[in-house]
Formats: structure tokens, sequence, C-alpha cells
């Protein structure tokens, strides 16, 4: 994808940065075209630069133990297009402590430290849109980590659902088909549920008209009522 | 009397330290300055965000007690640090509790005037997205970890982030510069006040720490980073 020419309204580079900078990241950019399931970068790797899904979906991942300290891969984050991925990874280490990989076939743009640096000096609506995207993911992952102790299983794949809608939107905004991605293992993975529980949530809240299921694709009916139910700042 | 930011001598507030010259008569303007006594609180949480706070002397301890009736000591800040920082964001509401540990000063910015701030100073705003994106990690790994920690390494964990908050006493390299209480150390840890009282009894009988009254004073700092895997908080 080109700069220059970009449709990609979610994109922060795209939105906010000036039309001379677009055309000095289109030519230092390194783009890449991964296939679905494919590692972008390992929990463990020096951080060089950032990532930005130019099409596509990715997930972010991070190890977690159990109870029995088991050690259990845990999804973190969905991310679709105009995402940027990797931020967890920018702070005085400088090293990764999760890791991405692609859901579907992806477009991947990577800016380099020092060009990202630059942007961010040079582009004061870029500089702070990123700012507040730090503020809202520092919220969101302090209220997610501090309430998952102590909601209900419907909460938490209300959270879930809704963190999806938020990152993915509608795959057909009239019926409320959710653009899932992901299979119901691992939306029960990122719910921090058990399948059955998901299962079990899932017939609920059908029964209260909220989402309606239909050969394993889901409708969100009520959107409102979800974060509802989910009583979350989302 | 106001306090001028063109003479300030706080070089690591982030104001003084990244705003060009020209900026400070303008906030200087529209600053305000108050003064707290050690309980009182400085902004609560589901109170809608109106600016930033920049403390100017004092400790202050963020606390948050989401659904819960217990309080969670979220982060420590002194001199020269930002506060209010969690605010910003999403619906602009305070998810956390600011209260004062010692008598404070705090400095107050007006929301418009920060933000013009923001985008008017670029350094500013690139150590402003550093802050964060510290801040953000750190409390993700602390959350992560602290789950998984014994007891033990939880006492460990808060004393250590005690040290990187207010650090040592000057003349006194080993004793806290300032100990909160040991209510506030469990609030830290969240484990029980009695848990606390014991843990840090078998760390003065294994001599890494020694009590004295309220006060710390810690002989072994690297045995606390060790029982931390050398993470820091």
């Amino acid at each position: 994808m080109d700069c220059r020419d970009c449709k990609n309204i979610n994109c922060f580079v795209n939105n906010y940065c000036l039309p001379n900078w677009l055309g000095y990241i289109q030519y230092n950019k390194t783009s890449k075209l991964l296939a679905s399931e494919r590692m972008i970068f390992t929990a463990g790797d020096l951080v060089e630069g950032i990532y930005i899904i130019c099409s596509g979906k990715a997930k972010v991942l991070m190890k977690t133990h159990n109870h029995k300290k088991k050690e259990k891969v845990q999804i973190i984050r969905v991310a679709g297009d105009g995402q940027i991925l990797g931020h967890r990874g920018i702070s005085e280490e400088m090293i990764y402590p999760i890791s991405a990989e692609t859901i579907l076939e992806s477009e991947i743009a990577y800016i380099s430290n020092t060009d990202f640096i630059k942007l961010i000096n040079s582009n004061k609506d870029f500089a702070y849109h990123m700012i507040m995207f730090y503020a809202d993911e520092l919220l969101q992952s302090e209220q997610k980590l501090r309430v998952t102790g102590i909601q209900s299983i419907e909460e938490k794949v209300a959270i879930a659902i809704i963190s999806i809608v938020n990152a993915f939107g509608y795959k057909d905004e009239n019926t409320g088909e959710l653009d899932l991605s992901i299979g119901l293992k691992e939306l029960a993975n990122f719910a921090i549920v058990s399948l059955p529980s998901l299962h079990k949530v899932i017939d609920i809240l059908i029964s209260k008209g909220v989402i309606e299921l239909n050969n394993k694709t889901i409708f969100l009916l009520s959107e409102s009522r979800l974060r509802n139910i989910a009583s979350f700042d989302y | 009397m106001k306090r001028k930011c063109e003479t300030c001598t706080h070089f690591n507030c982030f104001i003084n330290k990244y705003c060009s010259p020209e900026w400070k008569p303008l906030i200087n303007h529209y600053k305000v300055t108050d003064d707290y006594t050690p309980g009182s609180v400085i902004f609560s949480e589901g109170d809608s965000v109106k600016g930033i706070f920049q403390i100017y002397t004092g400790k202050i301890k963020v606390v948050s007690s989401y659904k819960t009736n217990s309080e969670r000591i979220v982060r420590l800040a002194k001199t020269e640090e930002i506060l209010g920082h969690r605010g910003l964001g999403g619906k602009m509401i305070y998810p956390v509790t600011a209260i004062a540990l010692e008598k404070s000063q705090v400095t107050f910015i007006p929301i418009d005037i920060f933000y013009k701030t923001i985008k008017a100073n670029p350094e500013l705003s690139f150590n402003l997205l550093m802050f964060y994106a510290d801040e953000f990690k750190t409390s993700e790994k602390r959350m992560k970890l602290m789950g998984l920690m014994m007891a033990k390494e939880k006492v460990a964990a808060s004393i250590l982030m005690i040290i990187k908050a207010f650090g040592f006493d000057k003349k006194d390299t080993q004793l806290l510069s300032y100990t909160p209480s040991r209510k506030e150390i469990s609030a830290i840890a969240g484990i029980t006040y009695e848990t606390v009282i014991r843990e840090l009894s078998i760390l003065e009988k294994s001599g890494v720490i020694i009590t004295k009254g309220k006060s710390l004073r810690i002989l072994n700092k690297e045995y606390l980073e060790e029982l931390c895997n050398n993470e820091s908080f």
C-alpha cells in the first residue's frame, strides 16, 4: 500500500501526519505480506521499530502462568487494519514483552525507531494522538487486569466481544454480523473463560436477545445492552 | 505569591525541561497551585478530568478501589512528577484517586492549555509519550508478576517500588527517605496487614532489613532484587 495514496482512515500515520511526511514514510517503511498465523515479532526480541497493520488482522499473545504455574499463552489484544502493533515494546529496555501473530493474511508496515521518533517530533497531531492512544491503552489494560479476578463469566465474555467490535468493527453493520475472525476456542482464551463456559454464556446472551447465532456466525443485536453487561468504560 | 515557571529550579519537571521558554509565561498564567495536608484528596475516582497535575513538593499515593472496598496503591509519586495522567483518554474520568502522603504543593494546569502545550512542544510530547509507554509496560508487568508471587516476594517487590519512587535518605544511604505505613505497604503488595508484619520480621531476622519504628533500613537490596528475579517495578 502506498502511504501517499492510502485510503485507510484508521491509520494514525495517514490521519495525522503532514503530506510531505507521508512521502517520507513511503520511502522509508518496509512492508511485509504475511500469510495467516505467521509471527510478526516474538517476545524477547529487541524493539527496532513499530508496526502498523495496513490490511488484515493480528493478535497479541502474552505468556502467563495459571494457578498451577503451568505456562499458558493468553491472547491479550486483537488488532485490525490501521492499528499499531508493538507499542508495548517501547520503553527503557526496548525488548518485546509480548508476541504478535497474524490472524488473517495481512500487510504489515514497519517503521524504524529513528523514523518513528522523527515522525513524532515533526507531526504534532500524530504525537498528540499517540499520547492519547497510550493513555487509553493504559486505562483499558489496568481496568481489565484489575477486574478479571472479580468478574462473572458473562461480563468477561461481554468485554471480549466488545473489544473485538472495537478492533474489527462489523462485517455487516445492518445485520450486526460480527467480524470475529478468531475461532470460539480463541474467543474463550481472549475472554479468559473455558470453552464450555463460553457456550453457556452464548446461550444466556441468545435467550436475552442480545446476540443471535447462525451457523457459527455471531450477530450482535444490541451493542448497547452488551456494553451494559460489560459495565466497562471501553 | 505565585511561583514563576520561568525562574523555576525544578529542572526535572516535564514542563520546565521540555517546553520552549516562550510557553512558560503562558502556563504560568493559567496554572493554579494548591497546598494539601497529609491524607487530603487531590482528585477522586469518578471525577471528570479538568486538567493535569504537577507535584511541586511532597509525596503522593495513587490508589484504585474498583468494585471492592480494599484500596490498592498503583503508584507512588514525588516532587517534579506528573500526576493524573491515568485520567486522559477514553471518557476523561479518573480511574484512580490521588492522596497526599505528606504536606504537598501541587500545581494544576487546565486541560486545554495542556493540550496546546503538547502540540506546540514536540520534545514535551515525545517525552510524555515515552513516559506513558513506560508506565504502561511497568503496570502490566507488575500485575502479571504480582499474581504469581508469594507474600515474601510481594513485600520485596513493594519495598523496591518504594525505593524506586522515593529513594534513600541523602545523609544515610541505607535508610528509606520515606517509609509508607505498614497498612500502605499492604495496599501496595495486595496482601493483608498481618502478612506484611510477618514477612518484614522474617526479612529482619535474615538480616536483609532493619525496622526502626515506622522507618525501614535496607541492608541487602540485592537480595530483594533477587527475590523478584531482578525485574523492576
